[in-house]
């Protein structure tokens, strides 16, 4: 099940990219990402007067013996990022095939991240319960794959903006919500508002699937919704499709405007197209990797 | 209860449809999708028109508008198309015979006639009415009158006639008076057999408003009485129409006084009849008899019987010409031929016609004599004169020729004369003697002849005191003195009932009673009795025949239910008051 979902030679085409951020927020710990304060690093970065209170070990005594000047020699600093994987558990996420594609989605930025020594916390919640899952380095690669991969189909009834800000740890320099968008623009606006509160990088991937993308049903249906089950009787046509495409364009636009207003990146994914490809392509072409 | 309007049964096609509707209704396949976010939204656009929309959220207007439209539909008294059916002329055929004062809860059917005439021509404001009473001369009481208080009016002022309706006649003038165009009649009447309409007529509409009640009746069905020596002599004969047995009084008055005679009580069976009779009453002129009963007809309780003038017979000597037995046939009298020994016997209820001089010595009564068995005839010429005897108001005889005449009597009144030889002479006890042989002129041959005869009759039925019985309005010419004065009619009561220029134009009384004929003096009574047929009601029933092609309006009787749609506006009130309460003032 677990190579199924993730298999481990996929890790290895994820390997040479990592994530980029321009938010200077970045963790505390030592990781593999430039900060921009002057730091510890192998990179020299630059010379400074010395002033009173500066460490005594920096000074450069070569560039002292030059020009009598006390010089204090800086290193660029390398720190960590804090990247937050937050996956929509609405029933509606288990849907066509999108689940898997969400989970597998999350496994492949996790492992991303780990890699490049960041520390990754992915988090989910199912009725009831809370999965949580918090690491650096990427010997838990592995362990990351299993931990997700263990996650049940999704069952959440309520509305995944309501629950979302509760589920994002503190101090994030990246957030990846993973969603369908299916829920009414305002909810999403009510919770964009909050997001950048909590973090300057935001990053959404809304997933969708063939079926949503291009309805391919006939005659008279009565849809259900998966999580209110309140029934729509429609007769389709081709008109009727048409109808539902220019309400998902208007939906899907509306929320991409909402998105642009509060700073947060948006993505579109197709189930269809896997995600090797969202990530390697998609992900590249926005920058989010490199 | 019934359906006025079965034709739009076709209307249960719009519930069929809904039915159908039902039954066809669209299978939906169910599908579960991860959100109906869009189709519903989608859906909801298709759905609702901008129109239903509007509907949908200003509810609360439309539901008030549609209330106070209908109670102003209810205002303005909605009634379907009425003008079509009532653009026709109306026409009220009022039957006006005794049998309609038949009574039920204090109202006569009359009265309930008039009642429910009223209705219809209140409906009917503003077209022509036309009403049109019954009886041997039907009568326009007003003619395609449009005001309808004048047709209110004119229905207030009908009254019962007594006479029996001949609704045939009251029919045929209808038809004469809807010569062209069309018209709804409506008959007033207790009970007509659908066979009177012989004839369809599309452009005729007949509406028959009989009477459905059955009425309690019990009749004096006959009334005689005669002078005996032993005094007067009545009988009663009762009727019951009603099929319970029946007890009562009889009561028989003098008419003249008022003073009762007798009084008896009776039963008579369901259906059945009984004679009564009465013997030994005082001798009096007119005699009444009255039943006292609990039934509903109270017009046939009562009957008048005159004495003394029953003279219906007359009897013609066997030796005169047969022309003078046909000439009194000819007036309606029952004639026989007979000798002097019957004649002798008859002579106190008949008039005696003879040739026999010894009869104007013989009996009481006044007789006619035609030539003389005495006497023989010499030769005559000369011209015809008449005197202003009464005899001669109606005849004229100048043009007669007579070739040879009798001697005449000494001591009567001659009252005609040729050249100047008397020819006809009335002695003091009012005989009438024609001083001729028929043979011996042409007189037969002409028209006053007959009208000679007649009078005669008159005169000697007159000379008893009485004019005789009448059924109600029945028009008949009396013989009255030449001159100008009018004949009065009083009732016993001497109440002024009427005034006629001429004898000739004689009509009853349409009250059944016992009168007085005033003229010139002298004083006559006469008795109105109903008719046969007026004794007897029959039940009968209201039916309506032939269509008029364009009557759309509802019938008489049908109520205005305008008022029944006060409910649904008084429901849609409470719908509005939920809507309201439950989404407030619509912004």
């Amino acid at each position: 099940m677990t190579g199924q979902l993730f298999p481990d030679r996929l890790t290895k085409r994820l390997g040479t990219l990592s994530i980029l951020s321009r938010s200077g927020r970045l963790g505390h710990h030592k990781g593999t990402h430039r900060s921009r304060k002057t730091g510890a690093s192998l990179d020299f970065s630059d010379f400074r007067e010395y002033h009173p209170g500066d460490d005594l070990r920096h000074i450069d005594w070569n560039v002292y013996a030059r020009t009598d000047k006390p010089f204090i020699k800086q290193f660029l600093d390398e720190q960590e990022m804090r990247i937050h994987i937050l996956l929509d558990p609405t029933r509606s996420m288990g849907a066509d095939g999108k689940w898997d594609y969400a989970r597998q989605l999350s496994i492949a930025l996790g492992h991303i991240a780990l890699k490049s020594g960041d520390t990754v916390s992915f988090s989910t919640w199912s009725d009831g319960q809370d999965h949580f899952f918090r690491r650096k380095g990427a010997v838990h690669r592995a362990s990351m794959t299993k931990f997700i991969s263990s996650i049940n189909e999704p069952g959440v009834v309520s509305d995944f903006t309501d629950r979302a800000l509760r589920h994002i740890p503190k101090a994030v320099t990246v957030l990846f919500i993973i969603t369908d968008g299916l829920e009414e623009t305002g909810k999403w606006a009510h919770l964009f508002r909050r997001l950048p509160g909590i973090c300057r990088d935001i990053r959404i991937v809304t997933v969708h699937s063939k079926q949503e993308e291009a309805p391919e049903y006939d005659g008279d249906v009565r849809f259900i919704d998966i999580e209110s089950e309140a029934g729509v009787e429609v007769t389709v046509t081709r008109r009727a499709v048409q109808d539902y495409l220019e309400k998902k364009a208007a939906h899907e636009a509306k929320i991409a405007a909402l998105a642009g207003k509060y700073g947060i990146q948006l993505l579109h994914a197709e189930v269809s197209e896997g995600f090797m490809e969202t990530v390697t392509k998609k992900m590249r072409h926005a920058g989010w990797v490199r | 209860m019934g359906f006025d309007k079965l034709v739009y049964t076709w209307t249960a096609i719009f519930p069929l449809a809904v039915l159908l509707y039902y039954f066809f209704r669209k299978r939906y396949e169910t599908q579960t999708i991860s959100s109906t976010l869009f189709w519903e939204q989608s859906m909801r656009e298709t759905k609702v028109s901008p129109y239903l929309k509007n509907l949908q959220q200003n509810a609360l207007f439309y539901l008030q508008m549609a209330a106070l439209l209908l109670l102003v539909f209810i205002l303005l008294v909605p009634y379907l198309n009425k003008e079509e059916a009532v653009g026709n002329h109306t026409i009220l055929i009022v039957d006006t015979s005794a049998t309609m004062l038949a009574s039920k809860e204090g109202l006569t059917l009359f009265e309930r006639n008039q009642v429910a005439m009223k209705k219809l021509v209140a409906g009917r404001a503003g077209h022509p009415v036309t009403i049109v009473t019954t009886g041997k001369e039907p009568g326009i009481v007003i003619r395609e009158a449009k005001d309808g208080e004048v047709v209110a009016a004119a229905i207030d002022a009908l009254a019962v006639a007594y006479e029996h309706e001949s609704m045939e006649r009251a029919l045929e003038f209808t038809r004469s008076i809807v010569s062209s165009g069309s018209a709804d009649i409506h008959i007033y009447t207790d009970s007509m057999e659908r066979s009177a309409f012989s004839e369809g007529d599309s452009s005729i509409a007949w509406t028959v408003h009989g009477s459905e009640d059955a009425y309690v009746n019990v009749s004096i069905d006959k009334f005689g009485a005669v002078k005996t020596p032993e005094g007067t002599e009545a009988i009663v004969k009762i009727v019951n129409h009603f099929g319970d047995d029946k007890t009562g009084n009889v009561h028989i008055k003098d008419a003249l006084t008022g003073k009762s005679l007798k009084d008896e009580a009776f039963s008579v069976e369901g259906g059945k009849d009984i004679l009564l009779s009465f013997k030994g009453l005082p001798a009096s002129q007119a005699i009444s008899a009255k039943i006292v009963v609990d039934d509903d007809y109270e017009a046939d309780n009562i009957a008048f019987v005159l004495l003394g003038n029953e003279t219906q017979e007359a009897v013609v000597d066997g030796n005169l010409h047969e022309l003078v037995k046909k000439a009194f046939e000819v007036i309606g009298l029952s004639v026989t031929t007979g000798s002097a020994k019957e004649m002798i016997v008859a002579q106190s209820g008949s008039i005696i016609v003879t040739n026999d001089v010894s009869f104007l010595r013989k009996g009481e009564e006044p007789v006619i004599v035609i030539g003389r068995n005495d006497k023989p005839t010499k030769p005559i010429s000369g011209v015809m004169t008449s005197s202003k005897d009464p005899l001669f108001t109606i005849v004229d005889i100048q043009d007669t020729y007579v070739s040879a005449l009798y001697p005449p009597f000494k001591g009567f009144t001659t009252i005609a004369t040729v050249g100047d030889e008397p020819f006809i002479q009335k002695s003091k006890r009012g005989d009438i003697v024609v001083l001729t042989d028929i043979e011996l002129t042409d007189w037969p041959l002409h028209p006053s002849f007959p009208l000679f005869v007649w009078s005669a009759a008159e005169m000697l039925r007159s000379e008893t005191g009485s004019v005789g019985t009448f059924v109600p309005n029945e028009r008949k010419a009396l013989l009255t003195g030449g001159t100008s004065d009018a004949v009065e009619v009083f009732t016993m009561e001497d109440e002024y009932v009427t005034t006629f220029a001429e004898g000739s134009g004689f009509i009853a009384p349409s009250r059944p009673g016992i009168y007085k004929l005033r003229d010139e003096g002298t004083e006559k009574m006469f008795s109105v009795q109903l008719e046969k047929s007026e004794k007897e009601f029959t039940q009968g029933s209201s039916y309506r025949i032939g269509e008029l092609e364009n009557v759309k309006g509802a019938e008489e009787g049908k109520n205005n239910i305008g008022w029944l749609f006060l409910l649904p506006v008084l429901l849609l009130l409470l719908i509005e008051w939920e809507v309201q309460r439950r989404r407030g003032y619509p912004n």
